[in-house]
């Protein structure tokens, strides 16, 4: 039950926050073509919704701190494949780029840490479980 | 390492949900350590030998 209640709790939080990402989103877009700023008030403007983001950053930690010693030994090892996996293909990327292939932008690292998460995650899961 | 979580479990008439709420931890972990795949901590072991009032080592034997 209790584990239930952090799950809850945990997508309460993360929902809440995703929200609060959305909405900062679309103000700041808004903002941005009514105000038309310059200079610091516009990277402010465009950094607004990483409120979001910091929001949700502090749900995934205390998230990560009500979990079970099993649950955060999961996470571990799929973080760290997700840390070396985000690894060898931004390098390799970066290596390639020299050749020609199209520029890997910052916004694409951590869709590829998170894909790899997910899969190590699997794969944790699996091991502990089968 | 071996353990014997799965029959003392089943001798009180507890689930493993039942369990996982007494030691404080998910259902999965139970799973896991009943099927031999989780060692537990030291901490969790110690909880789990209160929990049915044995020492460590009569639930937890080398091997496996």
């Amino acid at each position: 039950m209790a584990q239930q209640w952090n799950t809850k709790k945990y997508l309460v939080e993360l929902g809440a926050a995703m929200l609060v990402y959305a909405v900062l989103l679309v103000a700041s877009n808004v903002l941005e073509r009514r105000l038309q700023p310059e200079g610091v008030l516009l990277v402010a403007l465009n950094l607004m919704p990483i409120l979001g983001v910091l929001a949700a950053a502090w749900a995934i930690v205390r998230a990560f701190f009500r979990m079970d010693e099993l649950q955060r030994r999961i996470q571990f090892e799929a973080l760290v494949l997700a840390f070396a996996g985000t690894a060898v293909i931004t390098f390799s990327w970066g290596f390639v780029e020299d050749m020609g292939v199209p520029h890997l932008r910052a916004f694409m690292v951590w869709p590829i840490m998170a894909m790899l998460w997910i899969a190590g995650l699997a794969i944790a899961t699996w091991r502990y479980h089968r | 390492m071996k353990n014997s979580l799965r029959d003392l479990r089943s001798a009180r008439g507890w689930s493993q949900q039942d369990l996982a709420e007494r030691l404080g931890v998910s259902r999965q972990t139970i799973i896991a350590i009943e099927r031999e795949k989780y060692d537990p901590s030291l901490p969790l072991a110690f909880t789990i030998a209160a929990c049915f009032g044995l020492s460590i080592e009569e639930i937890f034997q080398p091997g496996g």
